[in-house]
């Protein structure tokens, strides 16, 4: 089958999909993006993280199907060009990457995160990641990206510094964007 | 990590490869201690120069009083991880 | 027929700028490349016309193939070829150390998981069909799962050379030395898993020449070269193969996986193919930490000083031999800890079973025995009355301390100052009472408690290792160093064939070329086989050894460098050096390196070896095997539920002496990685093997911690140097996952009065509940102690010579003089099977 969606903003389509594959495997295989990786396939360590139509999910656990008409923004849609989106570049400052395996993922769920809890605490943060797994940095690091990325107090109302406006969730309380999240104190900088 | 890589290894190929001069060679060299099973009509003796040298002679005894009309040996000195180039 | 096209997606070298000399923490060079999703890791590579490789797995622990039935696979569409045993055109079996392992089953299958055939298909669901589809006739036998009866004198022999791959006696000092306060124990440690997060996986491209390029994720490049090689029947100039971005590897990377598979369906097919393990069949695909049974016994004064330690520890092997001499070696050398000990009689063996094989993880035996002899560290202390930390500060190694081999101590043996230090770090408060925030408790927001029945403790541990390889291993590594200029500035190429697996090699070799040569643009290609071999990115060897090979060419070249400036400039080079890109003279300015260099380029190339060490002695275990020893130290902090054995870690501190920290922030995260590693042993990790088949090959089933369980992290890193090594540098990467498990365990028992004698610590331990198999069968994974039950394992169950293993005329004995297991445990009243 051909699967049609669009891909961080950009209309991709991919042919000859066997309906049995993944929207992952379609990411990876198919459509050269596999920054999306492959830990497990099970829906256990968050390695395949992107978001589904604003929604944050495993993308192993999507049929490639489900994704028709979709919108999905992988790791890969978050830089600007070569602009390193400050939760990727807090990861690399904050030392939280190792081999980098569960860093994608990770990434794409603290961006989440950031989005709807600009300030988390520190159980909040390991609330939000939990369904992320690391095997190399004992998380020590990686809570520190999150620390910096937030501190940098970047977050706007949009929620996404980048500017990239990601598709909003509909209905979704304290989603991002809406009136409700209202102008962030601190811009730029700490 | 390893330890010292064995100073000799033996590998013999025995034909004919039915089950006689096989087993036999099998047999004689699981005797020796020294044996390893490295394919369905191989057997290697692995070890120090002397103890690898005398068993094969024993091993090789055994297969020909079993019928074996050929054995190929292969002697190797295990050399470290270098690159040719 | 032509070479296929190279692979679209392939590794190539992190060009990032590495900004930091030694001592700085500079951003990874493959940093902004991973966090963008764009590093190529070897699951990620592509290639036009690329097939994927399915293998074929025996289901059965034990089994004789009768025949193998290809038909089916073969004729289904998109199939192009199915291999078995038959089609090895070179040596049918391959092995780290000793090659036992077949690369494809051809008559026995000795683990649940065994390769038996390969399929390559032009899509990943047909190549699983197909390998469906391969009809195995299997005579499926009793599988021999406990490595007591595997010992036992009559116990069918799993390999030619019987069951017993090695033992090791040490003997040490005054062999029938009486103490006045005894204490004995027996241990378990369970199968740990390195669980890596980069599946098993890599692409192998047919050069159209009979050769073969393999892109692969590995941990030592030339060995994996040298048995693909072997098993292919071509020389090693016609099997290269790069590194790929590799996903984690502590130690499950060392043997082979689908190497040689890929390359088998490569070459057959001519056309380029990818085999990725599913996480499922990762577990069955790799290696695993040796189960363990260790009873020990303690001989020491009233006032605390030990007299002498016995040990008999008995390994879990497996199916095949991987490692497995070496980690028998390691827990032997270490298995009475980082104290001073007058005597020492240590039996250690591993055995062969049907259980699933064995082989390298974080830690290398080293882990094992360092939960058993802290256990009865803590006993010895409770049994003297004497508090935990006074008892191993009374007993603490020093320099010039001699180990249980017969080796003195070099340099820093800092056991006494970690513990003090460690000590000193102030308690966190415990929180307030009333204030509840569920996320702090114990069983977290499932609610389970509101801290009724939670208790805290506090336990410490201290451990030790050897850095790198032993027993006159004759270990190296190469480096090449090019220098040229690029653009008008001077530029460094770095090459090695050191595997960067996470740790921050790539980052740290760069570093080094930085410092020495004073050159800002330093490059690090992929490493390959196109160099000399660096070894193997394990046993905390790599900062030293490719680190002392980056550092020695770069002296070459920085040599050669400021001889030629010498001419130039009518200096004696002893009085120039290289920094900011200049050639600098007594401290000012001389010329441009750029300049000097004028279009030239100089390259040298260096191994760097360690210093000889030598063989244990077969009877008495003497020797100076090893290179150099790190040590750590931890403390945890728990609270727990005691009502339903539930486990909140609070804290854990540590102290550890890394010689220098070539990159800290580098440092810092190896430890605390590694500590989690620990912690996941202490109270979550185990493959549950029942019957020699594994009940949970799956993250769903086999815990790693999360960010819910690791705790904060207090790090106080020592920089104590070390004589030998480049930059006083130590090794780091294991210490950490050595002593932060009875850390963790010790502060369980102090806050429950538990004796938990069993790693992974389950939640019936804590409680007091037997589990089921202590009753009717052996602990998962490990033999357990007495005799096997009547008959059905090959022991008969009436040894009428308990004092050795009967040996059959001609045939050596190994397992002579190994103590035999006593019938009843010691602990009549010890937990957990």
């Amino acid at each position: 089958m051909r699967v049609s969606c669009a891909i961080n903003g950009e209309p991709r389509h991919a042919d000859d999909v066997w309906e049995g594959e993944s929207l992952l495997y379609v990411l990876r295989e198919r459509l050269g993006l596999p920054g999306s990786k492959n830990a497990c396939e099970q829906g256990e360590c968050g390695s395949c993280s992107v978001y589904l139509d604003g929604v944050f999910v495993c993308a192993c656990l999507v049929l490639a199907g489900q994704a028709e008409g979709s919108e999905v923004v992988t790791v890969e849609g978050l830089a600007a060009g070569d602009d390193l989106h400050p939760v990727q570049e807090a990861f690399v400052e904050a030392g939280a990457v190792q081999c980098g395996f569960c860093t994608p993922g990770l990434i794409v769920a603290t961006h989440d995160l950031l989005a709807r809890n600009p300030s988390p605490t520190d159980p909040e943060i390991r609330e939000a990641l939990a369904g992320n797994l690391c095997r190399c940095t004992g998380y020590e690091k990686v809570l520190d990206a999150v620390r910096l990325a937030a501190g940098r107090g970047l977050w706007t109302a949009t929620g996404d510094p980048s500017g990239r406006g990601l598709p909003s969730r509909s209905g979704a309380p304290g989603t991002r964007g809406g009136d409700d999240a209202g102008p962030r104190a601190g811009e730029a900088g700490t | 990590m390893p330890v010292p890589p064995a100073e000799l290894t033996a590998e013999l190929t025995i034909a004919p490869g039915d089950d006689r001069a096989v087993v036999a060679g099998r047999e004689a060299a699981a005797q020796t201690g020294l044996a390893l099973d490295t394919g369905p009509t191989t057997t290697a003796l692995s070890g120090g120069r002397r103890e690898v040298l005398d068993a094969l002679s024993r091993v090789l005894d055994a297969a020909l009083s079993a019928g074996a009309t050929t054995v190929e040996v292969k002697l190797e000195v295990p050399t470290d991880a270098r690159d040719p180039g | 027929m032509s070479a296929p096209a190279a692979p679209a997606r392939q590794p190539f070298a992190p060009t990032a700028p590495v900004t930091g000399g030694i001592g700085e923490s500079p951003r990874r060079p493959d940093g902004t490349l991973k966090v963008k999703g764009e590093f190529a890791y070897s699951s990620d590579l592509w290639a036009e016309g690329m097939l994927w490789g399915a293998t074929v797995r025996s289901p059965h622990p034990r089994a004789r193939i009768r025949a193998i039935e290809t038909a089916d696979a073969l004729t289904m569409p998109g199939v192009l070829a199915v291999l078995t045993s038959d089609d090895v055109p070179g040596r049918k079996t391959y092995g780290l150390e000793i090659p036992d392992q077949p690369v494809l089953a051809w008559e026995d299958v000795r683990y649940q998981g065994e390769p038996v055939a390969l399929v390559a298909a032009d899509h990943p669901e047909t190549a699983r069909r197909a390998a469906a589809l391969v009809a195995v006739d299997y005579e499926v036998l009793d599988p021999l799962v406990d490595p007591e009866a595997a010992m036992a004198p009559g116990a069918p022999p799993l390999h030619p050379k019987g069951n017993v791959l090695r033992h090791i006696r040490i003997r040490h000092g005054d062999q029938d030395a009486t103490a006045e306060v005894v204490v004995t124990g027996d241990y378990e440690v369970g199968m740990q898993d390195q669980a890596f997060l980069g599946p098993e996986s890599g692409l192998a491209v047919p050069d159209g020449q009979g050769g073969v390029d393999l892109y692969v994720s590995t941990q030592w490049l030339h060995v994996d070269r040298d048995q693909l090689a072997a098993s292919l029947d071509l020389p090693p100039e016609q099997v290269r193969i790069t590194l790929a971005g590799v996903g984690g590897a502590f130690g499950a990377r060392e043997d082979l996986s689908m190497q040689i598979h890929a390359c088998l369906l490569a070459l057959r097919t001519g056309r380029p193919v990818k085999i990725l393990y599913s996480r499922e069949e990762s577990f069955f695909g790799h290696v695993h930490r040796h189960p363990a049974r260790l009873r020990y016994e303690h001989g020491a004064a009233r006032d605390g000083r030990l007299v002498y330690v016995k040990a008999r520890i008995l390994l879990d092997g497996g199916a095949y031999a991987s490692s497995s001499t070496a980690v028998c070696s390691n827990a032997a050398c270490f298995a009475v800890g980082p104290y001073d000990v007058p005597g020492a009689t240590i039996d250690c063996a591993v055995v062969y079973t049907d259980n699933p094989p064995c082989g390298a993880m974080r830690g290398f035996g080293a882990v094992q025995t360092c939960f058993a002899y802290e256990a009865q560290m803590d006993r010895l202390a409770a049994e003297l009355g004497m508090d935990p930390v006074e008892l191993r500060l009374r007993n603490a190694m020093g320099t010039g301390t001699r180990v249980p081999t017969g080796q003195a101590v070099e340099g820093a043996a800092p056991v006494a100052e970690l513990l003090r230090r460690l000590q000193a770090v102030p308690l966190s408060e415990a929180p307030p009472a009333g204030a509840l925030d569920l996320r702090e408790l114990p069983g977290g927001v499932s609610n389970v408690t509101h801290g009724e029945g939670v208790r805290r403790g506090v336990g410490y541990a201290v451990g030790f290792k050897n850095i790198g390889y032993s027993e006159g291993f004759d270990d190296y590594s190469t480096a090449r160093i090019r220098l040229s200029v690029v653009a008008g500035e001077p530029q460094v190429e770095v090459h090695t064939a050191a595997a960067e697996v996470g740790q921050g090699l790539v980052t740290l070799q760069a570093q080094i070329a930085r410092t020495e040569l004073g050159v800002e643009r330093v490059v690090v290609l992929p490493a390959d086989t196109q160099v000399g071999s660096a070894g193997s990115s394990s046993a905390s060897r790599q900062s030293w050894m490719t680190g002392g090979a980056v550092k020695a060419a770069c002296e070459a070249v920085r040599a050669r460098v400021l001889e030629r400036a010498a001419a130039k400039l009518g200096s004696p080079a002893a009085s120039l050096s290289l920094r900011d890109g200049e050639v600098v003279a007594d401290g000012d300015r001389g010329m441009a390196l750029a300049d000097l260099l004028a279009g030239e380029v100089v390259e040298e190339t260096r191994e760097y070896h360690h210093r000889q060490t030598q063989a244990l002695d077969p009877e008495t275990g003497q020797g100076e095997a090893h290179v150099a020893f790190a040590f750590a130290a931890h403390r945890a902090v728990v609270d727990v539920d005691t009502e339903l054995g539930l486990v909140k870690m609070v804290d854990i501190a540590t102290t550890q002496d890394v010689g220098k920290a070539i990159n800290p922030q580098a440092v810092e995260g190896q430890i605390e990685g590694g500590i989690a590693q620990g912690l996941g042993l202490a109270l979550m990790e185990e493959i549950q093997v029942v019957d020699g088949e594994v009940r949970n090959p799956s993250f769903t089933d086999y815990l790693i911690p999360t960010v819910l369980d690791m705790p904060p992290v207090r790090l106080d890193v020592l920089e104590l140097g070390h004589p030998d090594s480049p930059y006083g540098l130590r090794g780091i990467g294991e210490p950490p996952t050595i002593s932060s498990t009875p850390a963790i365990v010790a502060a369980i028992r102090a806050a429950t009065g538990r004796p938990l004698t069993r790693v992974p610590v389950r939640p019936e331990h804590i409680v007091g509940v037997p589990a089921p198999e202590s009753r009717d069968r052996p602990a998962a994974g490990a033999g357990r102690a007495g005799p096997p039950e009547g008959g059905d394992e090959g022991g008969d169950g009436s040894d009428p010579d308990p004092g050795s293993a009967v040996s059959e005329p001609g045939r050596p004995d190994p397992a002579r003089g190994f103590p035999t297991a006593t019938q009843a445990p010691l602990d009549p009243d010890r937990d957990g099977g």
